[in-house]
């Protein structure tokens, strides 16, 4: 999974929310820095963290303050 | 992606109209149709009630909770995050924000839990019949010194709030009018109390004391007669202030923020056409809260106003338990959880005033900010979850 799969993902499945450019600018910026997210053997469970992380980034956005 | 779409548009619904949803619950909606929700909202019969004795027997103390925090707001919380009738207890909140009382003055999270449960029941009934009911409840009598309301000693806030933040609205009646409206509920008060020791605390019940109450004639906005209070609320809900004001109460809660209560009488709305929309249904179903939230739910405009409105505490708070999952048990812990709410600036069953909270923009502060982000991302950040893990595993 690419960092913008796994970023839009993750908004898909707390929303779908919609954010600004920017916005998901910097959450695929941080995505980035994990690199391809694959739940093959020996990776699953920092790939589980990472999908966790994301969605404390999305809830953190100011896009998510709103309903 | 029309699929993609109308999930978009059911997760929009069920943050509105209750506190979101799952994925797998929005595909299952989806498949059953937007307008069928919005019935199966409408009608909480259909869905089963909150296992309240589970409830108890975690909690024994939210029964009875008496004065102190945090028992009654676990009580509430333990409702609000279980309700497979989320749109029952959305119209609790929202009259707890209209009708708000506090425990600040009552001391009594069981008589407020009561008034909680007479929102719960009649919240999507008829507007004039809950009126009548919370004109009667001994625990708004006592929150706005209605036992104080004598024949010969009138006592104008019930009446006054009444008319300016139950009905009516600043600027649609005179002082002369707030006068003889607490005329009118002259005698309307409760059963004088039981001391609380030995036994602890007892019910309060409503009373009317006809020798206390003022029978002469009164003057009401133009009308002429020997008022009782219902007559007085017949009156009131003929005028059309009422059904702007209460409608736009129902577009602020559900649709888009609205500017604070005090200054409506010099913001117009967002939207004039939807609220007169709302007002017309309102009228014509004879103040029915159904019809005018069918109304809402169905039109473009309710549809169209996606992420217009800034969550409440308690929409984040109860929306991030049903989300992450794992709470449907009132375990140890319940009690804390149930108070972050206030942390983020919304005590419940302790508004800061007979206004209600401030809602929209005036949720955010750099305190309330850090409150709602820390909690969100503490529960969503566990993986072990069951609503987390469901999603990783997709």
């Amino acid at each position: 999974m690419s960092p913008e799969q796994l970023v839009d993902g993750c908004l898909d499945y707390l929303g779908p929310i919609e954010v600004s450019t920017d916005t998901r600018q910097q959450l695929v910026s941080q995505a980035n820095e994990w690199g391809q997210i694959s739940w093959d053997n020996g990776s699953a469970s920092a790939s589980d963290q990472h999908v966790g992380q994301m969605l404390q980034l999305i809830v953190a956005t100011r896009e998510y303050q709103f309903a | 992606m029309p699929y993609q779409d109308d999930i978009a548009l059911m997760a929009h619904l069920m943050r509105r109209a209750g506190f979101g949803a799952t994925r797998d619950e929005l595909e299952t909606r989806v498949a059953k149709g937007y307008e069928a929700t919005v019935e199966e909202l409408l009608h909480p019969e259909t869905q089963p009630p909150v296992d309240a004795y589970a409830l108890l027997r975690y909690q024994p103390a939210s029964l009875l909770p008496g004065g102190q925090p945090p028992m009654g707001n676990v009580h509430w919380l333990y409702y609000l995050v279980n309700t497979q009738r989320p749109l029952e207890e959305k119209m609790a909140l929202f009259w707890h924000h209209v009708f708000a009382t506090g425990n600040s003055k009552v001391d009594n999270y069981d008589q407020l839990l009561e008034q909680i449960e007479l929102l719960r029941q009649d919240g999507m009934g008829n507007y004039r019949e809950l009126l009548s009911k919370i004109s009667t409840n001994p625990t708004m009598m006592f929150w706005l010194d209605n036992n104080q309301n004598h024949g010969t000693a009138v006592n104008e806030n019930w009446g006054r709030e009444l008319l300016e933040l139950f009905s009516l609205g600043a600027g649609n009646y005179t002082e002369t009018d707030v006068r003889e409206c607490s005329r009118a509920f002259t005698g309307w008060t409760f059963e004088t109390k039981i001391p609380r020791l030995p036994y602890g605390r007892f019910p309060w019940k409503f009373e009317y004391r006809p020798e206390d109450h003022d029978d002469g004639e009164k003057v009401f906005l133009g009308h002429k007669g020997k008022f009782n209070g219902e007559d007085i609320l017949d009156i009131i809900v003929q005028q059309p202030a009422c059904g702007r004001f209460i409608c736009r109460h129902l577009y602020n809660f559900f649709v888009a923020d609205e500017p604070q209560v005090p200054a409506w009488p010099i913001e117009s709305p967002r939207d004039q056409k939807a609220i007169d929309e709302m007002v017309g249904v309102f009228r014509d179903s004879k103040f029915e809260m159904k019809a005018v939230l069918r109304h809402m739910f169905n039109a473009d405009w309710f549809k169209n106003a996606r992420f217009q409105h800034v969550k409440s505490p308690a929409e984040v708070v109860v929306s991030t338990l049903r989300f992450v999952g794992g709470y449907e048990i009132p375990k140890p812990g319940y009690g804390e959880l149930s108070m972050n709410t206030a942390y983020m600036g919304q005590d419940l069953l302790n508004p800061p005033s007979v206004e209600g909270w401030h809602t929209g923009k005036e949720w955010i502060n750099s305190g309330s900010l850090m409150a709602r982000i820390n909690f969100m991302a503490e529960k969503i950040g566990d993986i072990s979850a069951p609503g987390v893990a469901g999603i990783i595993s997709r």
